[in-house]
């Protein structure tokens, strides 16, 4: 995106950095050494596990289902080594069940008017329309605070602060700023949610930094919504590369700064061939492409800085861990992330 | 024995390497300079995970779930395991073996079996307690966009003379509560269906090949049976139902092309019992309607020697029904019974006109 990124050479020593050294180098170049993200997962245990999972699920009609993702998630939180520590994903399947279960009667609420309502009443159902959009947002929201405070690495949890509902509104907010403007206005709304979202992230009791200075996705935008027409929306995902990249590049925290430069043509290759793999295999393929998902966030994001540094001063937070998660997020069938 | 461990405390983002003592009475934790750090009851001790590939197993406490010790020795794990039992709940333990795997995919078929079969049991009450608003909305949109494109016939004289048949055969139904509206749309093909909130669609192809209004009828009478059984809110409830458990049953599996494949392999077309209730209502709806059953018979005849016996069919709407033969044989029972036609003779011939008249606009299909 912004070429100003100083020359970023392949990572030194993958597996186990940083140890102790000083954090010199320029002003602007802030060159720690870096520290690539490793992922070993195996796509045959995945497809194992996947596998039997889906068989579970079938017997148990979808009950199953929040155990056999948890096991999922947790198998490939293990296979993310940094700096020589595995992640580890702690939650439960038992704690996905019940949040589901106390998500379904607001999601009954807000649908069964859509069924029930004669169609001519027609403010009734717009209405709920953007409520529904609303509750998508907060239940994303909901749900990556959940997967945060359930993912560890060094036994230090993560955290994302701020509240849902407001997030809600700032996303229905610039959503219909976007209608008005038919999407011209995008990168005003991307920077904005973005910042309210990456700024709440926290590692143990150290706030996470969202500050793009200098970067900035209007290039991106504007020749990708140019060509949105033509390309029948493919451009897009050059936008999407674009947006990778700023949201990993402009975060940092503890003095670790995110780096990720994947391109778009990187991406679309992801996703075609993710395409690819489920058609021709009716579904079957789908561990293959969770596999390919992790390598590529493997491939393309690293840390940048002293890491033994920032270790010393990270402390766990005392932050509550809510008893139970994503229960909107699962009801409303949503599934962000990459866990 | 002494194995090299490392531990993290749950507090600090610091690793500390240990050397881990295992005795029978407990695990001791030394730090790098010999001093004791901790002493772990076996009893308390949690396996987290399993050592697997090149990955260390991975311990906790029952008492403080937050350290984690991390040891790579495989002697190790197999002592604890031997000495301490114990697991915590949610460990990732895999019992992955092929007979298993085999095991577990045979239930789930027998599951999906028992769904397949169990669940057009469920939609027919549930059909039933469908309010008449929702069944009339729904129907109408059917109408709608299988009429995309063509005309709706409107021919004053043809309208009366099919509005009437209509009622006189409801008139003769076993539950005459129960509302139709018959309507003919333009061209072919060969057929009719009934929508749910008794919206009947005839095409004009059927009335133009139809060898006398008797035949006619006998199409209709049997329409009318499918909306007086209800088998089309029925056929939305089971397309509906079975799209929402099949989608909640692969769970993980998020392709929504695998879902849809599913539930239309599923729910085309009515099952068999369906269509020979709908025949043996509309047999009983003319008999009392005091018109000849017979249309149904010759019509259906008639198509046979056209198009052999169904099954195979060209033509889709008589693929889901009984083979034809069946259907023959069933209705020839009935032979002997003479009626009066089912329409005057002006009232045929205006009805097979009824599309003659292309005054209606199209822009009436359109919005609907």
């Amino acid at each position: 995106m912004t070429g100003h990124d100083d020359d970023r050479q392949t990572p030194p020593e993958p597996g186990h950095a940083g140890r102790g050294q000083s954090l010199m180098g320029g002003a602007n170049a802030a060159s720690g050494p870096i520290h690539s993200l490793s992922y070993d997962g195996r796509a045959g245990r995945i497809f194992a596990i996947w596998l039997l999972n889906l068989a579970l699920n079938v017997v148990t009609i979808g009950i199953y289902s929040f155990w056999g993702k948890t096991r999922i998630r947790r198998y490939l939180a293990r296979s993310f080594t940094l700096s020589g520590d595995r992640f580890e994903y702690t939650g439960t399947g038992k704690e996905l069940f019940f949040g589901f279960l106390k998500a379904l009667p607001l999601i009954i609420a807000v649908y069964a008017p859509l069924v029930i309502w004669p169609p001519d009443l027609y403010p009734v159902t717009n209405f709920i329309f953007i409520l529904i959009v609303y509750l998508f947002s907060v239940a994303i929201y909901a749900a990556l605070r959940y997967r945060l405070t359930r993912t560890q690495w060094r036994g230090i949890r993560g955290y994302l602060g701020g509240s849902a509902f407001r997030y809600g509104f700032i996303v229905m907010g610039y959503g219909l700023l976007n209608i008005l403007t038919l999407g011209l206005l995008i990168p005003v709304s991307d920077r904005a949610t973005l910042t309210y979202k990456m700024g709440n992230v926290w590692f143990g009791n150290v706030q996470g930094r969202f500050d793009p200075g200098s970067r900035s996705l209007w290039s991106s935008h504007l020749i990708t919504w140019f060509l949105a027409l033509p390309t029948l929306g493919i451009s897009r995902i050059w936008y999407a590369a674009a947006v990778f990249r700023y949201q990993m590049n402009s975060f940092s925290i503890a003095g670790i700064r995110l780096r990720a430069e994947p391109t778009g043509g990187q991406l679309s290759w992801l996703l075609f061939g993710n395409f690819l793999i489920v058609v021709f295999t009716l579904g079957l393929g789908t561990p293959f492409t969770i596999q390919r998902n992790m390598n590529y966030v493997a491939r393309h994001v690293a840390f940048d800085g002293d890491i033994a540094a920032a270790a010393a001063r990270i402390q766990q937070s005392n932050e509550e861990l809510g008893s139970s998660g994503e229960g909107l997020e699962g009801a409303l069938g949503v599934d962000s992330g990459i866990f | 024995m002494s194995v090299p461990g490392r531990y993290f405390d749950g507090q600090t983002a610091q690793p500390q390497a240990v050397t881990v003592h295992f005795t029978k009475q407990g695990v001791r934790l030394d730090d790098a300079s010999g001093v004791i750090m901790a002493r772990w009851l076996l009893i308390d001790v949690r396996i987290l995970e399993d050592p697997e590939d090149d990955r260390p197993a991975v311990y906790t406490l029952e008492s403080n779930p937050a350290v984690r010790l991390q040891v790579s020795d495989r002697a190790f794990h197999r002592n604890l395991i031997r000495y301490a039992p114990l697991s915590a709940p949610g460990r990732a333990t895999l019992s992955l073996s092929l007979p298993a795997l085999a095991g577990w995919c045979a239930a789930a078929a027998v599951v999906v079996a028992l769904v397949a079969w169990g669940y057009p049991k469920l939609s027919r009450p549930v059909a039933h307690a469908i309010p008449d608003g929702w069944r009339n909305s729904i129907g109408e949109q059917v109408v709608t966009e299988m009429g995309r494109g063509k005309t709706e016939c409107a021919a004053p004289e043809g309208l009366a003379a099919l509005t009437s048949l209509s009622e006189r055969l409801l008139a003769a139904a076993p539950d005459p509560t129960e509302q139709v509206h018959v309507r003919v749309y333009s061209g072919g093909p060969v057929n009719a269906f009934a929508a749910p909130g008794g919206e009947l669609v005839m095409f004009e192809d059927l009335i133009t090949k139809a060898d006398g209004p008797d035949e006619v009828a006998g199409v209709l009478a049997h329409e009318i049976g499918h909306a007086i059984h209800r088998h089309p809110t029925q056929g939305v409830v089971n397309a509906v139902g079975m799209s929402v458990i099949v989608q909640f049953m692969l769970g993980g599996l998020k392709s929504d092309s695998v879902t849809t494949a599913a539930t239309q392999l599923y729910t085309m077309g009515y099952s068999r019992d369906a269509e020979r209730e709908a025949d043996q209502t509309g047999a009983a709806m003319m008999r009392r309607a005091g018109i000849s059953p017979n249309g149904m018979t010759t019509f259906f005849q008639r198509i046979q020697e056209r198009y052999g016996d169904g099954d195979e069919g060209v033509m889709g709407y008589f693929s889901s029904h009984p083979s034809l033969s069946e259907r023959i044989d069933t209705l020839s029972e009935q032979a002997e019974f003479t009626g009066r036609p089912a329409l005057a003779d002006a009232e045929w011939q205006a009805l097979r006109a009824i599309c003659a008249d292309e005054t209606v606009e199209e822009s009436e299909l359109q919005e609907p």
